[in-house]
């Protein structure tokens, strides 16, 4: 970022007023500020309050957060017209859905006897069990319309194109383990829809060319119900136990870990490639 | 041996003779590829020159805003609609319908139209992979980076833009024309009474019931004939309309033949699946009213 870096002037002007913990002094008189300028909350942030140019810049520059964006942005990538928010909401409902995600697995247990007596407990009994399930549920479909509707846009501004080509791939790959996590978190309930829509969803893995069973050339290379590629997905023959536990574990741990290490490539590629695309 | 020396130190390249705008970006990228990263730098030094805003507040509190605003719109429909649950899973009774969550239901949909192996697998593996493809069959990487523009790009938006459809309209026939053992309910018809759409079905164009030798040359035929004119539009097309043969002809000659031939097997397959939904529903001029299964009919597999 040594563009970014202040011109002769600005350095000039910033030799001036340095930032110190008396910088914004004056700039307000109420409590808030008097709050803000504290000795405390000066010593959290690595910069004054953001009043001027340069301490803009640096609140940007200097926060491990906001540090993911350039400090200074084209005009038009902040129009919602452009952008219409969705990778920034995508990035945000998976943020939501990691901590609703976190708060449901310390009351739900991933084994048949107890898995849907926890989910109706979390329902019923819980305090806040209920919006923190329903909040889990809506966020992960609201996500799916956010990935999809961030792929339209991506694609009708043209922004994959050269340098941004496996930028691209890399997103296709995140709205696959999107859809992945969807399906993975929806036997987890293990009520009747989610057996069944799964049980619907892993049979199409039987017909795997040269790897299911029922699948073509499957059969001449041996393939059986108990050693193809469904009894992989499921630990099994029948979506049980086994399935359970496998689908929990990706859910919560394998999947995750996957997405974040694509969304960290996806973010740092949108930088390296020249930042947010523009028209030209 | 001390004589090429001097020879080989010439004609090394110098680097500081080229400037950096006119170094090809990456190898294997064609010349419009590496224009349009140039265009796509020069465009980064122009920006900062001009026209910029600073991250904090103009972006960070239209996040921030977005984000608030999106968090009130999930505890409002929290609050308001219960996350879906069922009576617990029994493995010994079947739901009818069985339906996959709504993100799943252009799957389940074209199982109805294709064979486990090809719906479940094949299609959704190519709609994968298609996708990636995307950059790097662009024959137009100059044209309309960063905005929105129908012009130049008419038929990358039709296409996308009706893939995009097609699949929406996969998922609202799966989710509300669907019912019992997946058949096609209108809604003002009554659900209690359960349909059987198999009987009517025929096997293949020329059988109602499975042929003897599991083999129907006449879908066969067919089958590879719209393959054929697919994948040689750009050769007859100049027999009906001379410019769009000429445009065709430029566009297989910018791809070349790799690049060409992957582009027209998404093509032909994306295409196809309408082709496909229209001959199982009976809507297909050629057999209009008839329900077929498959079109191709080999005994090792069934299109």
């Amino acid at each position: 970022m040594s563009e970014e870096r202040q011109t002769p002037e600005q350095s000039e002007r910033s030799e001036a007023q340095r930032p110190t913990a008396r910088t914004t002094d004056g700039q307000g008189e109420g409590l808030l500020m008097r709050l803000i300028n504290s000795h405390f909350i000066r010593s959290i942030y690595r910069t004054p309050w953001p009043v001027d140019r340069r301490s803009r810049i640096m609140t940007v520059l200097n926060s491990l957060v906001l540090h993911l964006h350039p400090t200074r942005i084209p005009r038009h990538a902040v129009k919602v017209s452009y952008t219409w928010c969705m990778g920034g909401l995508s990035f945000y409902l998976m943020l939501l859905l990691t901590i609703t995600g976190i708060l449901l697995m310390f009351y739900y247990r991933p084994s048949p006897e107890h898995a849907y007596w926890d989910v109706k407990y979390l329902m019923n009994d819980v305090p806040f069990g209920r919006i923190l399930r329903n909040m889990h549920r809506w966020a992960a479909h609201a996500m799916l319309i956010t990935v999809w509707l961030h792929m339209l846009r991506v694609f009708l501004t043209g922004s994959y194109k050269p340098p941004r080509e496996f930028n691209w791939v890399i997103g296709v790959n995140l709205l696959v383990l999107t859809m992945l996590l969807s399906f993975t978190g929806y036997l987890l309930p293990w009520d009747q829809l989610a057996m069944w829509a799964v049980t619907v969803g892993t049979n199409m893995a039987r017909a795997t060319p040269f790897l299911g069973h029922e699948g073509p050339f499957g059969p001449q290379l041996g393939m059986t119900p108990y050693n193809d590629v469904r009894f992989a997905l499921l630990g099994g023959s029948i979506v049980g136990e086994n399935a359970l536990i496998r689908f929990y574990v990706w859910h919560c741990l394998g999947f995750p870990f996957i997405h974040a290490w694509l969304m960290a490539i996806h973010f740092w590629r949108v930088r390296k490639d020249g930042g947010i695309s523009g028209p030209l | 041996m001390a004589e090429q020396v001097p020879e080989q130190e010439q004609r090394r390249p110098q680097p500081a003779a080229r400037p950096a705008a006119q170094r090809p970006a990456r190898r294997g990228m064609t010349e419009e590829q590496v224009q349009a990263t140039q265009i796509a730098a020069e465009r980064k030094r122009e920006a900062m020159e001009e026209g910029k805003v600073l991250t904090w507040p103009d972006l960070v509190y239209a996040e921030f805003l977005s984000a608030v605003f999106l968090t009130i719109v999930l505890f409002i429909v929290s609050l308001v609609f219960n996350a879906p649950l069922e009576e617990p899973s029994n493995p010994n009774k079947t739901p009818i319908p069985s339906r996959a969550p709504w993100y799943f239901l252009g799957l389940q949909e074209m199982l109805v139209y294709f064979d486990p192996w090809i719906a479940g697998v094949l299609l959704p593996g190519m709609i994968i992979v298609g996708l990636m493809v995307i950059p790097y069959v662009d024959t137009k990487p100059t044209v309309g980076i960063g905005r929105y523009s129908w012009k130049g790009r008419e038929w990358q938006y039709i296409f996308f833009i009706g893939g995009f459809a097609l699949w929406l309209l996969l998922i609202a026939i799966g989710q509300f024309f669907r019912w019992g053992p997946w058949a096609i309910y209108m809604p003002w018809e009554p659900r209690e009474h359960i349909k059987v759409v198999a009987e009517h079905l025929w096997w293949c164009p020329l059988h109602k019931d499975p042929p003897a030798n599991m083999f129907c040359p006449y879908g066969f035929l067919l089958y590879a004939l719209y393959n054929g004119l697919v994948f040689t539009y750009p050769f007859w097309l100049r027999f009906l309309h001379k410019d769009w043969g000429e445009r065709a002809m430029n566009y297989y000659r910018q791809l070349g033949l790799v690049r060409y031939l992957i582009v027209m097997f998404f093509v032909s397959w994306t295409l196809f699946l309408p082709i496909k939904m229209a001959m199982r529903l009976g809507l297909f001029p050629l057999f209009w009213g008839v329900r077929l299964k498959y079109l191709v009919v080999t005994p090792w597999f069934n299109i």
